[in-house]
C-alpha cells in the first residue's frame, strides 16, 4: 500500500540534488533512457527486480553498460542509495516519477506530435500557444508523421492530449457499435 | 418531431453561436497504462482523477478505486484482454452513474446502464443517478408503516414485510430463495394495476446469462415487466461489474423513491457480490481480513442497505434530502420508499460464516430457507423458528395481525413438539388436537410458485387454520379445502368478506361468515 509513497520521497530526493548540483538536464535524460530501456526489455526489469540471482552491485554495473560515456555522478548515487535501502526492485517507477517531478520543478514540457501529414509552422506555433496557455511552460514539440493516423492529429504533453485523428474517431464508433449490439436476452 | 424547429435554431441567434464558437483544440487529461491484471489496471498520470470516475481505456470503462501518490488503480467494467501496457487511459469527468427514467422500466441493462436486451438504446428523458451516493439521514426518513404484499401466506402472515424494510432472504442453494423474490415481483402487479405501482429493479449478480434470461422471461410471462427493471451483471462480466451491480439496482431504486414513489430491490445475491469485491480488493492490494474479505466488507453492504429507506411524508424536509443529484432535485416528492430484498446464499446452513452474519446484523430481519423442509415438499421452505421481521409487523394490515398474529409462534411451537412426539407414541388429547392444528397450518402455508395471493384470501383461508376449522378433515385434504373454500368466497362473499379484508376491517359478522362457509364446505368434501 505504501510503495507508492516510497516512490515519490525517493524520486522528490533526486529532484532536490539534482536542482542543487545543477546537471538536471542530464540526470533527466539518462533516467528517461534507462525507464524506456527497462519497459522495453522486461527481462531486464525482472532481473532488477530479483533479490537472489545478482548483487546490488552487479546490477548497478549492469545498468552503468547503458551508458558508454559515462552514468552521470548523481544518477550514480542515487543507484547506490536504493540498492542500501533495498528499493532497486522501484527502479523503473522511481525514475518516471522523478522525470515527472523534474519537469514540473523546472516548467520544461516535452511534447509529441503525430500527424498523418507533415505540418505546417502554423499549426505548430498554435499548439506551443495553446500549452503556454494551459502550463504557463515553453514546449520542445517532436513531430512524428504517421499516415495510419488517417488524418488529424494526436497532440500529447505530460497527462494531456488532443486527439483529433480519424483513426480514433473510427475506434471510437467501433466501440460504440460493440457497446449498443451486447445483448443477453 | 426530429423536424420540428427549435427556438434555439432562430437565424439571429444560430449567427451569434456562428461567431462566439470557439475553434481552439480541447486538452483531454490522460494517463498510461503501468500495469493490467484480472480486471484491474494501474494508470500512471491522471493527477486530477476523483474516486468513482469513470475512465475511458481505449472504449472501456473503468472505475477509479484507488488514488495514489504516483499512480491510479482502477477496476474495468469490460473485458481485461484489449488493454496493453502504455495504453492511454482518458479521464470523462463523470463519477460512475446510471441514466434512470421512466423508459428504464422493463428494460435489461448492465450496472451502467447499457441495454442487454436487444431494444435498442434508453430513450427520454433521463436522470444521472450517481451508483454510489450517502443514504438518507435519520429527519428526512420515518418509520415503516405501510406493508409490501408478497403474495407469501407463510411470509404476509408471519414474516411481514414493510415498505422500506430491509428483509434478508437466506438459505442454501436451491431452497427457493429467488422463487421468493420473483413471487414478490410478481405480487406487484395487483399494484400497478391499481395505478399505484411498486416498480421493482431485480439485481442478478454473478448468476449464468441463461438464468438471467429464464427470469426474464418468466417475469415477462407474468406481466412484471411493466414494472420492474432488471440489471445484470452475470457470471462473465468482470468482477467490477458484479460489484457495482447493486449500487445500480439501489440508485434506479432511489430515482423512484426520492420521486415519491414505491420501489422494490431484489439483490440477487449479495454472497456473489462479496466474492467480487474480495477479488477486486485483493487484485489492488488491499489489506485482507477474515477469509481474505477486505476490512471494509461491512461497510460494503451497510452503506448499500441503508439506501433502502422510508421518506418522510413533509415535501419541505423531503426536498432538503442529503447528496440529492442535482438533475433531481427539482423532482423529488416526500413519502417514497425503497424496500431491499437482498440475498444471500449459505453454504451447508451455515448461517454464522462472515458474510451472512454481517448482513443478518445490518438488515431489519431474515427470511430462513432449510433444504431438509424444501425436501419435504414444505415451499416456501421458511424455517419459522429463526425468521423474523423486526419492523414489519407494524405494517401489516390489520385483519392479517388479528387473524394471524400467534400463528408464528405457534407453528415454531408446533415444529418442536413435532420433534418430540416422536420419541412418544402414547400422546394425550390435547397435544394429539395441537399436532393436528399445526400439520393443517403447515399445509396450508404451501404454495405453489408464481401463484401470489391477494391479501384478503389469505386472511379468510389462514381464519380457517388458525381457529381450528379444519379439525374434521385429514391433513391430506387441506389444499383440496382451500380450494373449495377460496372458490366459494370468490363467488358468493366478496362484498361482505374479500372488499372489507381488503379495505383493512375484521369484524365478528366476516368471522362468522368465513365460519359458515367453512362449514358447507367440508361438510360437502
Amino acid at each position: 500500500m505504501n510503495e507508492s509513497l516510497i516512490r515519490t520521497r525517493y524520486a522528490r530526493a533526486l529532484v532536490r540534488y539534482v536542482l542543487e548540483c545543477g546537471r538536471g538536464e542530464q540526470v533527466c535524460a539518462q533516467a528517461e533512457t534507462l525507464a524506456g530501456i527497462m519497459a522495453s526489455v522486461p527481462e531486464l526489469k525482472r532481473m532488477i527486480a530479483s533479490r537472489d540471482i545478482v548483487s546490488s552491485r552487479e546490477k548497478i554495473a549492469l545498468l552503468h553498460k547503458a551508458f558508454p560515456e559515462g552514468m552521470e555522478n548523481a544518477l550514480d548515487r542515487f543507484l547506490r542509495l536504493l540498492a542500501d535501502h533495498d528499493r532497486i526492485d522501484m527502479l523503473e517507477e522511481i525514475l518516471r516519477n522523478f522525470t515527472d517531478q523534474y519537469r514540473r520543478a523546472i516548467g520544461l514540457r516535452n511534447a509529441h506530435l503525430h500527424i498523418a501529414v507533415q505540418p505546417d509552422e502554423a499549426l505548430l506555433e498554435r499548439l506551443r500557444k495553446l500549452v503556454r496557455k494551459q502550463t504557463g511552460d515553453d514546449a520542445h514539440i517532436a513531430v512524428e508523421v504517421d499516415p495510419d493516423l488517417i488524418g488529424g492529429f494526436i497532440f500529447d504533453i505530460d497527462d494531456h492530449i488532443i486527439d483529433t485523428s480519424v483513426s480514433s474517431s473510427l475506434e471510437r464508433i467501433r466501440a460504440q457499435f460493440n457497446q449498443i449490439n451486447r445483448r443477453i436476452v | 418531431m426530429a423536424n420540428s424547429i427549435k427556438p434555439s435554431e432562430i437565424s439571429e441567434v444560430l449567427l451569434s453561436q456562428l461567431r462566439e464558437m470557439k475553434d481552439d483544440f480541447q486538452f483531454e487529461e490522460i494517463g498510461k497504462v503501468l500495469q493490467v491484471s484480472d480486471g484491474v489496471v494501474r494508470i500512471y498520470g491522471l493527477d486530477k482523477a476523483e474516486a468513482g470516475e469513470l475512465l475511458d481505456c481505449g472504449g472501456i470503462r473503468a472505475v477509479v478505486m484507488n488514488l495514489e501518490p504516483d499512480n491510479v488503480g482502477a477496476v474495468l467494467m469490460g473485458p481485461t484482454d484489449p488493454i496493453k501496457e502504455g495504453m492511454i487511459v482518458r479521464r470523462t469527468g463523470r463519477i460512475a452513474s446510471i441514466g434512470v427514467g421512466e423508459s428504464l422500466v422493463g428494460r435489461v441493462v448492465d450496472p451502467l446502464g447499457t441495454p442487454l436486451d436487444g431494444l435498442g438504446p434508453v430513450e427520454g428523458e433521463l436522470t444521472d443517478m450517481p451508483l454510489e451516493r450517502k443514504a438518507p439521514g435519520v429527519i428526512f426518513r420515518q418509520p415503516v408503516t405501510q406493508p409490501l404484499q408478497t403474495g407469501l401466506k407463510a411470509i404476509d402472515a408471519m414474516i411481514p414485510i414493510g415498505r422500506g424494510q430491509r428483509e434478508l432472504i437466506i438459505g442454501d442453494r436451491q431452497t427457493g430463495k429467488t422463487a421468493i423474490a420473483i413471487d414478490t415481483i410478481i405480487n406487484q402487479r395487483e399494484n400497478f394495476l391499481k395505478g399505484d405501482p411498486v416498480y421493482c429493479i431485480y439485481v442478478a449478480i454473478g448468476q449464468k446469462g441463461s438464468t438471467v434470461a429464464s427470469i426474464v422471461k418468466t417475469l415477462r410471462e407474468h406481466g412484471a415487466m411493466d414494472y420492474t427493471t432488471v440489471v445484470a451483471a452475470t457470471a462473465a462480466d468482470p468482477a467490477a461489474m458484479q460489484y457495482y451491480a447493486p449500487f445500480a439496482g439501489a440508485a434506479i431504486g432511489e430515482y423512484f423513491r426520492d420521486t415519491g414513489r414505491h420501489a422494490l430491490v431484489v439483490y440477487d445475491d449479495l454472497s456473489k457480490q462479496a466474492v467480487a469485491y474480495r477479488e477486486v480488493s485483493l487484485i489492488l492490494r488491499r489489506p485482507s481480513g477474515r477469509e481474505a474479505y477486505p476490512g471494509d466488507i461491512f461497510y460494503l453492504h451497510s452503506r448499500l442497505l441503508e439506501r433502502a429507506a422510508k421518506i418522510i411524508d413533509q415535501q419541505e424536509v423531503a426536498e432538503q434530502m442529503n447528496d440529492l443529484p442535482e438533475a433531481l432535485r427539482s423532482k423529488v416528492r416526500g413519502g417514497g420508499s425503497l424496500t431491499a430484498l437482498p440475498l444471500i446464499e449459505t453454504q451447508a446452513g451455515d448461517v454464522s460464516a462472515y458474510i451472512p452474519t454481517n448482513v443478518i446484523s445490518i438488515t431489519d430481519g431474515q427470511i430462513y430457507l432449510e433444504s431438509a423442509l424444501f425436501n419435504q415438499g414444505i415451499r416456501p421452505a421458511v424455517n419459522v423458528g429463526i425468521s423474523v421481521s423486526r419492523v414489519g409487523g407494524s405494517a401489516q394490515v390489520k385483519p392479517m395481525k388479528k387473524v394471524a398474529g400467534t400463528l408464528k409462534i405457534d407453528q415454531a411451537q408446533y415444529g418442536e413438539l413435532e420433534a418430540f412426539s416422536k420419541f412418544s407414541s402414547d400422546l394425550d388429547k390435547v397435544t394429539e388436537m395441537a399436532l393436528d392444528k399445526g400439520r393443517k397450518n403447515n399445509q396450508l402455508l404451501i404454495q405453489p410458485q408464481y401463484s401470489p395471493m391477494p391479501v384478503a384470501e389469505q386472511v379468510a383461508i389462514l381464519y380457517c387454520g388458525t381457529h381450528a376449522l379444519m379439525r374434521d378433515i385429514p391433513v391430506s385434504r387441506v389444499l383440496e379445502f382451500q380450494d373449495l373454500f377460496l372458490n366459494r368466497i370468490r363467488v358468493d362473499h366478496v362484498h361482505d368478506v374479500l372488499e372489507p379484508l381488503s379495505a383493512g376491517k375484521m369484524d365478528d359478522s366476516i368471522g362468522a361468515a368465513i365460519e359458515k362457509v367453512a362449514a358447507e364446505v367440508i361438510s360437502g368434501m
